[in-house]
């Protein structure tokens, strides 16, 4: 929740996006890596910036020898947000360096909420200017093969047409998956098998699209949510049926089928509806009718296009945000906000060859 | 040719958009030009013959592997002057050079696509011509592409089913152009991040959360 709430409380923010720009060298981070870092020198740049930390995620400042002068988790207000990043900056121009020690500032809320500093160790940080093995341990390694699929949701308004606000992730999202050589294959046999009036695609393929085509952050994924509340991946179909190839040696598939996907519900109240014990408050169903492309060219997918258009139903809570209104709120980053949301959704799938490093 | 054809919009002027199937309304030379994959899409309705259709396939192949080296060139190219211009201090006479190499590879994919949209338009009759131009402007009636290109069209029942260019356009119509949270022009890599802090003598602003680094996915 944390980093979906930063992006839409914290850095939405005109004026924040003007001031980190300007005064700021914005880097966002892997908590893995901070949280258990890499071998060798980079990872003890990742570590050092870990030893402070006030909680696995959160926002940092850092001078260029990697040594952290704040932390934050939440702030009081807007206009604390600035005042932060004042704050910090005030700091690095009197520690740019290494030259002198620095403590590390922690504040669970900014500036009300201080915790106490955490000293500087007075070791030496190695300036390192390469990865280790060449590869930037951010970036996960992509296997030759694979299909990059990136999907687009909006959540529709009451004519059709696509909710202006693209800051809230219930009503404007981004992700992307991979498709792997392997599923790929397997639609490539699944093919070679099919008669003219087409094959169903393989359920690998229906629940990894199922399991991304939802509205709002990470943690309500009706299908994979964190902790141990099971979603529920329903019977429907996808079917693919040969079209006009797009180029010559290549098959072109016409997608067609519906999916649809409820994640279990939960009222939030002690041993109630779905109880998972944190007070969550939690409904998610998808009703999806999907259509779209398939090219392939032997056993890899050179373009996928899909659309998916339906439904949807998501209700997200705690029963500890009492009167919380439904806007992101930089004093409740951790939580996030309550989202209520019921409509119309449109979402769009592009898939093209990922590079292979 | 989507690809293309998005280039060449960025490119703008009298030839941006080169018989684009998306908006002829919008290019004054929509009408006289035909992208391959709307002459491909209705081939049946235009009556292309199978020589026509082989020597089509032909070209489109033939062009395919320059296109790609292009673009790619053109990425390549783009992302240094991006690179050059994030610079708090712009070398001013080193990005101004870049951008020529940028405006060279531009010139040469649009006469590379021009001249390919006019080989294959003087490969169809008159009439098969004429057919594209109403089947276009159809097209283009029908998703609604011209009244609102973020709005796609409820789903018509009984109509001819969605072609693979209407629904990559619907798709790509989805993507919100601006996003706030991507005006910060965010780096995944520490490493990267301290460099240019040394060099430009700011601090680092670590945004660290758990799962992916800032790029263009749900958190």
């Amino acid at each position: 929740v944390f980093a979906g709430a930063a992006r839409e409380a914290v850095f939405s923010q005109p004026e924040v996006i003007r001031r980190v720009n300007r005064d700021f060298v914005p880097v966002a981070l892997k908590a893995a890596l901070v949280n258990d870092p890499p071998a060798g020198e980079e990872g003890r740049l990742c570590r050092e910036i870990g030893r402070s930390r006030p909680a696995p995620q959160g926002i940092c400042v850092a001078n260029s020898a990697g040594k952290v002068l704040d932390w934050a988790l939440m702030f009081d207000d807007d206009r604390s947000v600035l005042a932060f990043l004042d704050h910090a900056r005030d700091r690095f121009r009197e520690h740019p360096d290494a030259s002198r020690p620095v403590a590390a500032e922690r504040y669970m809320k900014f500036p009300s909420r201080k915790l106490a500093d955490v000293e500087d160790t007075e070791v030496p940080l190695p300036t390192v200017d390469r990865h280790a093995d060449s590869r930037c341990p951010a970036r996960a390694p992509v296997a030759p093969g694979t299909l990059a699929v990136r999907l687009y949701g909006r959540a529709l308004d009451a004519d059709g047409r696509p909710i202006a606000d693209t800051v809230r992730q219930e009503h404007y999202v981004e992700d992307r998956f991979d498709l792997s050589p392997e599923l790929q294959e397997m639609i490539a046999r699944d093919l070679a098998k099919a008669g003219p009036d087409g094959f169903r695609l393989p359920g690998a393929l229906y629940r990894l699209l199922a399991s991304h085509a939802f509205l709002g952050q990470l943690d309500v994924n009706p299908l994979e949510p964190p902790g141990d509340v099971k979603g529920e991946l329903k019977p429907g179909e996808l079917w693919a049926r040969r079209e006009e190839p797009a180029a010559a040696g290549t098959v072109r598939l016409r997608v067609e089928g519906r999916s649809e996907v409820a994640g279990g519900r939960q009222d939030g109240s002690p041993g109630g509806r779905g109880a998972a014990g944190d007070g969550r408050i939690w409904e998610h169903s998808v009703r999806l009718t999907w259509e779209g492309f398939i090219d392939m060219d032997g056993s890899r997918i050179t373009r996928l296009v899909l659309t998916a258009r339906g439904t949807e139903r998501l209700k997200w809570g705690n029963i500890s945000f009492g009167g919380a209104g439904p806007d992101p709120d930089v004093a409740r980053l951790p939580a996030g906000h309550p989202i209520d949301f019921q409509g119309e959704v449109l979402y769009g799938l592009i898939g093209e060859p990922a590079r292979a490093e | 040719v989507k690809r293309r054809l998005l280039v060449l919009a960025f490119l703008g002027g009298p030839v941006a958009g080169l018989g684009s199937a998306e908006a002829p309304g919008d290019d004054p030379l929509a009408d006289s030009l035909f992208p391959p994959e709307l002459v491909m899409q209705f081939q049946a309705e235009i009556g292309l013959t199978a020589e026509q259709r082989d020597s089509l396939q032909a070209e489109m192949e033939k062009a395919g592997p320059r296109f790609e080296d292009l673009h790619r060139r053109l990425q390549e190219e783009a992302e240094k002057l991006g690179q050059l211009l994030r610079k708090e201090r712009v070398d001013q006479a080193a990005a101004l050079s870049q951008l020529d190499k940028v405006h060279d590879l531009q010139r040469e994919i649009q006469r590379a696509h021009l001249a390919l949209v006019i080989g294959l338009k003087n490969q169809l009759t008159s009439e098969q011509q004429s057919r594209l131009v109403d089947l276009r402007r159809r097209l283009i009636a029908g998703s609604g592409k011209k009244e609102s290109p973020a709005a796609p069209e409820p789903e018509e029942k009984g109509e001819r089913r969605a072609s693979f260019d209407s629904i990559r356009a619907e798709v790509e119509s989805l993507r919100a152009p601006r996003v706030a949270w991507r005006e910060i022009s965010w780096n995944s890599c520490l490493l990267e991040g301290l460099k240019e802090s040394r060099e430009m003598k700011k601090p680092l602003l670590l945004w660290v959360f758990i799962d992916r680094p800032a790029d263009d996915a749900r958190c």
